[in-house]
């Protein structure tokens, strides 16, 4: 996926002035919040699983060195083959390689961030392959050419009339808007696509060392699809996914589908422990997990950073988040989005590459509240602030006055004397310079920073105040 | 095994993770045996769950009380073919006969070839259940041989017997019974299935839409009379 996370600032401000985009962010995150709030409130003791859903996450990453080989051991013991890829390009190479040495010329898809993350259908399309995505919401955005933009919502951005249009144009079948016939539409076509494909290509929400079984959490049947009809099965995931024992994977399936869609468990869950055995009519003749890395134990090596690699991808805080229902999915500039796309991005490609995301974020901690793990983005988020603004790598803005203004501040609030007599007089000058709290003057090097903020109120500290506070309220007190 | 890109990775995860104090496991609390539901208990549960789910739990008392509930489903879908897995209990409550009266063609997956038309062109297919979970409504099924997972994923009706022999409270209480299976020689089942509810998306402005790629509907059927005579 082309990374274009520079530009996050003109496309929030395009998304943030589009009106209809807003009204579908608004109601998308609404319904989910929604969705989420039922489950939460039938769900006993919320607290206590995020502590052991965090736990587990700890303690399943401090493991992890051990519990990769054993997931091999086990994988292959149940026949199926591990590959490791350190990056993107490696991935790519290895699932490239596998269709090409077995002849595959069709490829069905389940609903994957992870190849997203390392560009796998444009790959696979200069291959001369045809690359189908299955999930309806993922379909749709490969019709149009476009790139998901919620994590469960991959078309959330357009509209049924929209949809109607591309089907009508793509499929050359007649115009209807109406959801149950798209849909109906979707499933046909796609029905023949699973009986022709040589290969499913699946991510992976879970994978267990124990047993080498892979879970897939899904509400459409299109992964059970792509996992049991192809003769070969590729699941592509993050080495972060793996979990120790199936008791690890029952603490966090629950987390995730409560805090995704409110449900106890989403409509399918597959369990898959290696390719079709003897004697077996059906599912592939090869299974392949790929490992992919692709700077993660490079996050997973910062104890403060190694949080983001506990997520669940279940997109609450997407749907809490004041800045993503302003500015959408797309605005991030690539795969990951909403509050854990500000930590994701920045973290997975090139330093210098994520873009200014992290500063794009209010610090309200609305994301922290929700999820499931109990990531703390806000603090993740200013320590990235932090390391990218100590590292020149990063294109961000430093300008000499703000620079210079700072060091001023740093000088006087160490020095109270100084301090005080620095506020009097901003105390005295604000009704000149700022009427009403807009700042009259700003000099050109903040002026764009100053468009969108208020001054403070200059006025005398409040334990200054308090005094001849308390007299009028005492004055207004009701007599008892 | 000296796969370089495999040893980059297991090496930078040790670094990373500080290799040297080895964190305990959670300690394996929890029962070992499976919990299952005494098979006298009621299926008031079970049937409140499906019915929240959009799908229909239908308690049977006989064998004519079964042939009644499949003539009266494979009219409502108008089924003419049906595809079973060939397991033990739908052979002895001789499944494909009692359909035939329906005039609904049923046959067992015999060869691969099979199991691409058959449960291609199928509207019904029938199974039998490993559990049922009586909180959720969810439906527990291992894959293997006579036991295909197209079954009950490519037609539009999925019809699946259970016993009361084979219920379970809460999800959680899959975990016994998965350990159960993962120390059976052989390792775990290559598949287990788990369906709660018919297929559905909300991909389209979030208007919900049963049926995408699986069954749109569930039928289960719980059999509540000695079946094994
Ligand atoms: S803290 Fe930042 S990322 Fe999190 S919800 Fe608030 S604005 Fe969004
Ligand atoms: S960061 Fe937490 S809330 Fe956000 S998607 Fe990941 S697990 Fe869910």
């Amino acid at each position: 996926m082309k990374v274009r996370t520079d530009r996050i600032k003109e496309m929030a401000a395009a998304a943030a002035a589009d009106q209809g985009l807003h009204q579908t962010l608004l109601a998308a995150a609404g319904r989910f919040r929604q969705l989420r709030q039922g489950g939460v409130a039938a769900f006993d003791d919320l607290e206590k699983a995020r502590d052991q859903g965090r736990r587990v996450k700890e303690r399943c990453l401090a493991e992890l060195d051990r519990l990769l080989p054993r997931l091999e051991k086990q994988v292959r013991a149940a026949g199926g083959r591990v590959h490791w890829a350190r990056d993107a390009a490696a991935a790519r190479a290895i699932i490239l390689g596998l269709a090409r040495a077995r002849g595959v010329k069709r490829v069905v898809k389940g609903k994957s961030m992870m190849s997203e993350e390392v560009g796998l259908n444009q790959a696979l399309e200069q291959d001369g392959l045809e690359v189908f995505e299955t999930d309806l919401g993922e379909y749709i955005v490969q019709l149009a050419q476009e790139s998901p933009s919620h994590i469960l919502a991959p078309a959330i951005h357009k509209n049924k009339q929209e949809i109607a249009a591309l089907f009508a144009d793509k499929l050359g079948v007649d115009y209807t808007d109406d959801p149950e016939e798209l849909t109906r539409i979707a499933r046909r076509v796609l029905r023949q696509k699973f009986l022709q494909a040589d290969m499913g290509i699946t991510g992976g929400n879970f994978a267990i060392a124990e047993s080498g079984t892979l879970a897939l959490f899904e509400n459409e049947g299109n992964i059970r699809m792509s996992t049991t009809l192809p003769r070969l099965h590729v699941a592509l995931i993050g080495i972060e996914k793996v979990v120790e024992t199936y008791r690890d994977f029952d603490v966090l399936r629950k987390l995730l589908t409560i805090s995704a869609t409110g449900q106890k468990l989403s409509t399918y869950l597959s369990l898959i422990t290696g390719p079709r055995r003897d004697g077996e009519l059906e599912g592939p003749d090869e299974f392949h997990l790929v490992l992919l890395d692709n700077g993660r134990s490079r996050i997973l090596a910062d104890p403060l950073l190694r949080q983001s690699l506990y997520c669940l991808r279940c997109g609450a805080c997407l749907n809490v988040c004041p800045v993503y229902q302003c500015i959408g999915g797309h605005s991030y500039g690539w795969v990951y989005s909403g509050p854990i796309g500000c930590l994701l991005n920045t973290q997975l490609l090139p330093r210098g590459q994520g873009g200014p995301a992290p500063f794009a974020c209010t610090l309200c901690g609305a994301c922290a509240a929700v999820c499931p793990v109990k990531i703390d983005h806000p603090k993740v988020m200013l320590h990235l602030r932090w390391l990218m603004a100590e590292d020149p790598a990063w294109p961000l803005p430093r300008p000499p006055a703000a620079r210079l203004g700072l060091s001023l501040y740093a000088w006087l609030a160490t020095r109270p004397a100084g301090f005080r007599s620095a506020s009097a007089l901003a105390r005295l000058l604000a009704p000149i310079a700022a009427p009403g709290g807009k700042a009259r003057l700003t000099p050109p090097a903040i002026s764009r920073w100053g468009r969108t903020r208020r001054l403070p109120r200059w006025q005398r500290p409040f334990s200054q105040r308090w005094p001849g506070l308390r007299r009028r309220l005492g004055n207004r007190e009701e007599p008892s | 095994m000296s796969d370089p890109a495999r040893e980059a990775i297991v090496q930078a995860v040790s670094a990373a993770v500080g290799r040297g104090q080895p964190t305990r496991s959670d300690p394996d609390t929890g029962p070992s045996q499976v919990a299952w539901l005494p098979p006298e208990e009621d299926w008031e549960a079970a049937a409140a769950s499906l019915q929240a789910l959009g799908d229909e739990l239908l308690v049977i008392k006989g064998r004519q009380e079964l042939a009644a509930a499949l003539g009266e489903i494979t009219a409502r879908h108008q089924v003419k073919r049906a595809v079973r897995w060939d397991h033990r209990l739908l052979r002895r409550l001789d499944i494909d006969r009692l359909l035939a009266e329906q005039s609904v063609d049923c046959a067992a997956i015999a060869g691969e070839q099979d199991l691409r038309s058959l449960a291609a062109e199928a509207e019904l297919g029938v199974t039998a259940l490993d559990a049922l979970v009586v909180s959720t409504g969810t439906l527990v099924m291992r894959g293997g041989r006579g036991r295909e997972r197209a079954v009950s994923l490519l037609p539009e009706v999925h019809l699946a017997l259970v016993t009361p022999d084979r219920r379970l409270r809460a999800i959680k209480d899959l975990v016994p019974l998965w350990q159960q299976w993962r120390s059976e020689p052989g390792g775990p089942p290559g598949s287990v299935t788990l369906v709660t509810g018919h297929s559905r998306t909300a991909d389209i402005e979030l208007i919900l839409v049963s049926g995408v790629h699986g069954p749109k509907y569930i039928y289960v059927l719980a059999l509540e009379f000695p079946w094994d005579d």
